[in-house]
């Protein structure tokens, strides 16, 4: 156009284009969208639609009229509508397959045209029908927690990749949503309420505090106050008061309903008060006036107080199961109850009490709130921890094996195997470990062999140097052109022992003889459960032994769920799951043999016989050993005392008590020694000289679980079991590790008693609380009294606790701490 | 005498064992009263070893209703009364938390004396522009509330319809007010909308449409493709075609029709070879017939060849061969009802009830027999003093169109029609093959021209050619 500015009075459906020329519009084609879908949000990958109703159906009926067919939809609400375009599939009939226009809705009955010619009939697939949404139109779902029907959309936008739409239903909420998820912030908190009142708005405020997880809260009471205040009115007028209120069983178990309702008309007397006065008594004696009711009083009590009424409701009965209106004649009047109450509590950590500060924002509602408890702290869980001790034992036989030579020298890098070692005969030792040097004989040769086996005198000049003892044997002096190997460990096991060689000059004897394993750890069970898969023999000492069975035990311990650990012959043994159900559940220890876990010993001297030894009145001997201490059958203390064992053990079966001797000093044991074992009273009837010795007290454990640092507590060598009225006793605190000095803090669970601190300083502290000492360097002396009541008698073991305390400062910010029980067993007669 | 000796069990059943104990946390109570019948209750715990706070009760937007959201730096916001709501950043849906980063709300009611309710925000070069009926706050934002900043106010302008708010780009904001389509760049820049405003030319227009009522309904969209801006109200898109290096700086209107081809009242011709439509007076048709089709008569005018036109009954007649099917095909340009536009993929829909229209169609190049119609004013030429006489008319288009004048103002102001000066619609230009001729005179002079067909029209040049007589 070659017009100025404001020229053309009509331009319908056309614009200017760039060249200033006058182009028409496009068309603007049309696509049906499904009805009863709102709004129009533009995403990445197309523009969303929203709505409540369903988008997909299922059914398994279908029935085909002849033009028309019809499918019964499971669903109950939310039908097609007349118009969707619908696509089924899953039909056993191809022409029903496909997607149609609904022509008629009657109930969840849903007809299409029967375009496909389909036979007449009733068909029972089970089908699918999707409503159609045309691209690039999506269809987003949105749920109403009431199952209102959604009317619109008010307004959406778009945020990573998901529509925010905020919606209007037909029950009149507005609700938003992020997705398809409701959005809580703008509906929590909300009573919809048209009698909202303090209980229900506690009720509410109770639901949001737990849905946070990190308080919980509970309404406080169930015992309901009311307050009902009579404020105008004039002579003549009349009041009533009704209660609603859902019914409690203990109230009218013969009603039907579960409404109940009490009624009262009262007259306006003489003034507000009295009027209130007497509405108080009416509510008071007032029943059940519901029809059909029982009639009886439902326990509402009121008071009045000037004008004010306080009615109180009967236990059971909450103030949102309670409606109470007042009618003056002109109109309904509601009163709500006053207040309720709840608390909100913290959750813990392990580690912290979390307590919180409380703020708060008001508009018509008062809240108070008051500090009810502290928090405290939480504590860790721990296992429990038992012990045994094995006293002393005795090795069975070890297996033995020859190596015998001929005449033959050994010629180099011939070998010999003897258990998990290889020894290789050599010209010249170059230092690696096991060579033996070739000497001017065989016999010669086979004592280097020797000596190499046992790491003895010739290390790098008959030997290597990097040599070291053989681990399952040892080899006695060469005599004539052999020389016998002895298996270290007493037992059967021995007889496995490998033992062969390439060198053509060597017999060898394979290992035999060991055995048998009669001086063996049975079992060990805490609780009934099984701590060794297999016994364990005594293995030469206590000490190895004892490693030996911590050693079984922790093998076993995906099994039996126990593991161990030991201080010298103490075995602790700790259950792998924590709590208290642990906690004095039953030790037993079975042994055999010479074996004893049990701590009794005597010193046999002098000469004469040993007649008897009983044990709570069970002979443990059959017969009377005497001392051959001349004659052609003189033995040594020693050899009588193996004696007496022998027979002890012999009877073992009968007795259930074992024995086993080192030199003149015999022990005794229970065969099965329990922690629920009754005390045992042994006597010695001999004519030889017996002397009981005192028994240490147990070791203490430290509680390795805890440590940061190893703390080895040890009773002293003198400290004594037998503890007597008055007697004190000591323990030695051997302590090493962490950073010195250390602190002791003492305390017991049981009755008081007097520990008294030998040392420098001295000092006596009372038990009764735990008691922090000065501090001390290591070595420490205890020295614990007891301050039992004179007369009668007693015995039993006490737990006492020291907790040491170095003076490093570790990554918390504490020092190291190791809580060591001590158990002290006592057995008076007084 | 036997001798005593001492037996130690040496057994030790466990103990020390125990369960783990979580603690208990401190503990208030709280009690509510309540003295009316209603009110609100928030309360705020916060923990003193971590600084959560946790917020119970009533929120920011506990029971608010936003009548408008929007996305804008990493943030949704909403609009209620005269405040605006700020979700948590990254986070829609968290409103209430006062330990997530950005959320909020500000009243800007506050700001400005006259209390008024938001309806609607744009960016707007960098900041966030709020619209009221008759107020305009622009805002600085930041991530936190206290730091937002107030950087102008533009009073007695504002919107009255929410989605007619349309950003172009970030640097200007479209807008439909009570006076009729707004620029917020001129307003910012001059405080003054009525003579430079770029929907000034169509002020009266508006102003008229916005007399109808329902303009709360009106809705806008940017086309995409050349950047027009549309406005939807009362039944017309208005239309704001802007390139201000070629200077053109023009409005059109579009109505919101689709094509709906009608159907006969039956498909074969009967035996008197008629069959009819019913159609509405007014609304454009697009013809086609086929070779079973005679003509089409639409009251006074009978068309025998295929062409756009606007129906001047209600009852349409076809005449065809008796027993033949009918092929002609009566496409009517049916109005619909835009509720709201958006874009997407590069194209404009437009979403009514129960459908919703693609502008341009899947090609984006798709027409229809809607009628494009171009008229102008009554021109004096420059010499509203001399009588003129027409000689004939020159055009350049593409598509066909057909022209219409009249020089006899007097005249149509009383309701006659215009001349046509081509009998028909005409699809070549005029320039090498000869003007049309055209007799008549007058002193005022006004041209139509109407679109036919159902591709696309482009009418470039329009000459009018006349002969001057003496000056009265």
């Amino acid at each position: 156009m070659t017009s100025q500015p404001g020229t053309l009075e009509t331009f319908q459906n056309a614009h200017i284009n760039q060249g200033g020329e006058v182009e028409k519009r496009k068309a603007f084609p049309r696509t049906q969208i499904p009805a009863n879908t709102f709004g129009f949000q533009e995403t990445t990958t197309g523009i969303d639609v929203f709505g409540s109703r369903l988008k997909a159906w299922t059914s398994s009926s279908v029935t085909v009229f002849g033009a028309t067919f019809l499918v019964t939809v499971d669903s109950f609400v939310n039908y097609p509508v007349i118009g969707d375009s619908i696509t089924i599939a899953g039909s056993s009939q191809a022409g029903l397959n496909g997607t149609f226009i609904v022509t008629g809705v009657t109930g969840n009955e849903v007809i299409f045209n029967n375009v496909n010619g389909v036979a007449f009939g009733s068909y029972t697939d089970a089908i699918t029908l999707s409503l159609v949404f045309p691209a690039p139109i999506s269809y987003i779902q949105l749920v109403n927690p009431t199952g209102a029907n959604m009317t619109g959309v008010l307004s959406s936008t778009y945020f990573n990749n998901t529509p925010f739409a905020v919606t209007t239903w037909d029950n009149g909420d507005v609700l938003a949503f992020y997705g398809t998820e409701q959005l809580k912030d703008f509906t929590t908190g909300l009573q919809n309420d048209i009698t909202p009142n303090p209980y229900t708005m506690a009720e509410d405020l109770v639901t949001q505090i737990n849905a946070t997880g990190l308080y919980t809260a509970a309404i406080t009471t169930a015992l309901v106050n009311l307050t009902v205040q009579v404020t105008g009115g004039s002579a003549g007028a009349t009041y009533s008061v009704d209660y609603d209120f859902n019914r409690q069983v203990v109230l009218t178990p013969n009603l039907t309903t579960n409404i109940a309702e009490i009624a009262i008309a009262v007259a306006y007397t003489t003034s507000l008060n009295a009027t209130a006065t007497a509405i108080a008594a009416a509510i008071t004696a007032a029943t059940d006036s519901y029809v059909g009711g029982p009639g009886t009083n439902l326990g509402f009590t009121a008071v009045a107080a000037g004008s004010i009424i306080t009615i109180t409701s009967p236990v059971g009965i909450n103030a949102g199961d309670v409606l109470i209106t007042v009618v003056t004649g002109t109109g309904v009047l509601y009163v709500p109850p006053i207040s309720t109450s709840f608390s909100v509590s913290s959750i813990s950590s392990q580690s912290t009490t979390n307590p919180f500060s409380v703020a708060t924002v008001l508009d018509n509602i008062g809240l108070t709130y008051q500090l009810v408890s502290n928090g405290t702290l939480a504590t860790a869980p721990s296992s429990a921890v038992g012990q045994v001790t094995l006293i002393t034992g005795t090795s069975n036989a070890s297996a033995t094996g020859v190596i015998t030579v001929s005449g033959t020298n050994f010629v180099p890098n011939a070998t010999l195997t003897l258990g998990g070692t290889t020894y290789t005969a050599t010209t010249v030792l170059t230092g690696t470990a096991n060579e033996f040097l070739i000497a001017s004989t065989a016999a010669l040769t086979l004592a280097n062999l020797v000596s190499a086996i046992n790491a003895s005198a010739g290390s790098g000049s008959t030997y290597s140097i990097n040599t070291v003892a053989n681990t399952s044997a040892s080899a006695a002096a060469v005599s004539g052109s052999a020389t016998t190997l002895t298996a270290t460990k007493g037992g059967t096991q021995g007889n496995t022992i490998v033992l062969t060689t390439t060198s053509a000059n060597v017999t060898l004897t394979p290992f035999a003889g060991g055995g048998p394993d009669t001086n063996q750890i049975t079992q060990i069970t805490v609780g009934g459960v099984n701590l060794l898969a297999a016994y364990v023999v005594f293995d030469g000492t206590v000490n190895q032994t004892v490693n030996d069975i911590v050693a079984a035990i922790n093998a076993f311990q995906g099994t039996s769920g126990y593991t161990a650990s030991a201080i010298a012959g103490v075995i602790s043994l700790v259950a792998k799951n924590t709590g208290a159900s642990y906690n004095q559940a039953l030790i037993s220890v079975t042994s055999a043999g010479d074996v004893c876990f049990a701590n009794c010993y005597f010193l046999v001297t002098g000469t004469g016989n040993i007649s008897g030894i009983t044990a709570n009145g069970t002979a443990l001997m059959t017969a009377t050993i005497t001392f051959q201490s001349s004659g052609f059958t003189t033995e040594t203390l020693a050899g009588f005392c193996g004696r007496v064992v022998a027979n002890i053990n012999a009877n073992t079966g009968t007795s259930k008590y074992l024995a086993c001797n080192t030199g003149n000093q015999i022990n005794i044991s229970s065969a099965i020694v329990a922690s629920n074992q009754v005390p045992v009273d042994i006597e010695v009837t001999a004519t030889m000289s017996i002397a009981s010795a005192a028994t240490n007290a147990l070791a203490a454990v430290p509680s390795a679980s805890t440590v940061n640092f190893y703390i080895e507590a040890v009773p002293s060598a003198n400290s004594t079991i037998l503890y007597t009225q008055n007697n004190p006793n000591s323990v030695l605190m051997n302590v090493t590790g962490g950073t010195p000095p250390y602190k002791y803090a003492w305390s017991t669970t049981a009755q008081p008693q007097t520990i008294n601190i030998v040392g420098a300083p001295a000092a006596t502290m009372p038990v009764a609380t735990p008691q922090v000492s000065s501090i001390y360097s290591n070595n420490q002396w205890w020295s614990i009294t007891f301050t039992y009541r004179a007369g009668g008698s007693a015995s039993g073991t006490q737990v006492w606790f020291c907790t040491v305390t170095d003076s490093s400062v570790n990554s918390s910010g504490n020092p190291n701490t190791v809580i060591v029980p001590i158990y002290l067993t006592y057995n008076f007669a007084f | 005498m036997p001798t005593n000796v001492p037996y130690l069990n040496t057994t030790v059943p466990p103990s020390g064992g125990a369960n783990a104990f979580a603690g208990q946390g401190q503990e208030y109570l709280f009690t509510l009263t309540m003295s009316g019948t209603g009110g609100e209750a928030t309360i705020i715990l916060t923990s003193q070893t971590t600084g959560i706070q946790t917020q119970i009760g009533f929120g920011n937007v506990t029971g608010i209703n936003f009548t408008y959201c929007l996305t804008f730096s990493n943030k949704v916001y909403g609009l209620a009364g005269g405040t605006v709501y700020i979700s948590a950043i990254n986070d829609p849906t968290t409103w209430n938390n006062p330990n997530a980063l950005g959320n909020g709300f500000l009243t800007l009611s506050n700001w400005w004396g006259t209390p008024e309710t938001l309806l609607a925000m744009s960016p707007y070069q960098g900041r966030l522009v709020f619209f009221s009926r008759r107020t305009t706050q622009i805002w600085l934002t930041d991530p936190n509330l206290e730091n937002w900043e107030l950087i102008q106010v533009l009073t007695n302008i504002g919107t009255l319809a929410p989605l007619s708010v349309q950003a172009l780009g970030d640097l200007d904001v479209l807008f439909l007010s009570d006076t009729g389509i707004r620029s917020l760049r001129v307003r910012d820049n001059t405080l003054n909308a009525f003579v430079t405003d770029v929907g000034s030319p169509v002020d009266t227009l508006i102003q008229t449409a916005l007399l109808a009522g329902n303009y709360g309904a009106a809705c806008s969209i940017v086309e995409p493709q050349e950047n027009r801006y549309w406005c939807y109200l009362n039944g017309t898109i208005y239309v704001f075609s802007f390139f201000p290096s070629n200077k053109i700086s023009a409005w059109g209107s579009y109505l919101p029709t689709y094509p709906n081809d009608l159907t006969a009242s039956a498909s074969v011709y009967p035996g008197g070879g008629t069959v009819t439509y019913t159609t509405v007076i007014g609304r454009s048709y697009f013809l086609t017939l086929g070779e079973h089709d005679h003509a089409l008569v639409d009251g006074n005018n009978s068309y025998t060849t295929s062409r756009s036109f606007f129906a001047t009954t209600t009852t349409m007649v076809l005449t065809g061969i008796p027993t033949d099917t009918v092929t002609a095909v009566l496409e009517e340009q049916t109005p619909f009802v835009p509720s709201k536009f958006v874009v997407y993929s590069g194209q404009v829909y437009a979403r009514d009830t129960n459908a919703y229209y693609l502008y341009g169609g899947t090609t984006n190049n798709q027409f229809d027999g809607t009628i494009a119609v171009a008229q102008t004013a009554w021109l004096d030429l420059k010499t509203p003093g001399t009588r003129k006489t027409a000689e004939g008319l020159d055009s350049a288009f593409s598509g066909a169109w057909q022209f219409f004048g009249s020089m006899d103002w007097q005249g149509v102001a009383n309701g006659a029609s215009l001349d046509s000066i081509i009998a028909q619609p005409i699809n070549y230009e005029t320039f090498q093959l000869g003007e049309y001729s055209w007799s008549s005179d007058g002193y005022h002079i006004t041209l139509k021209a109407n679109s036919s067909g159902n591709g696309p029209c482009v009418l470039s040049s329009l000459v009018f050619h006349y002969q001057e007589n003496q000056e009265k």
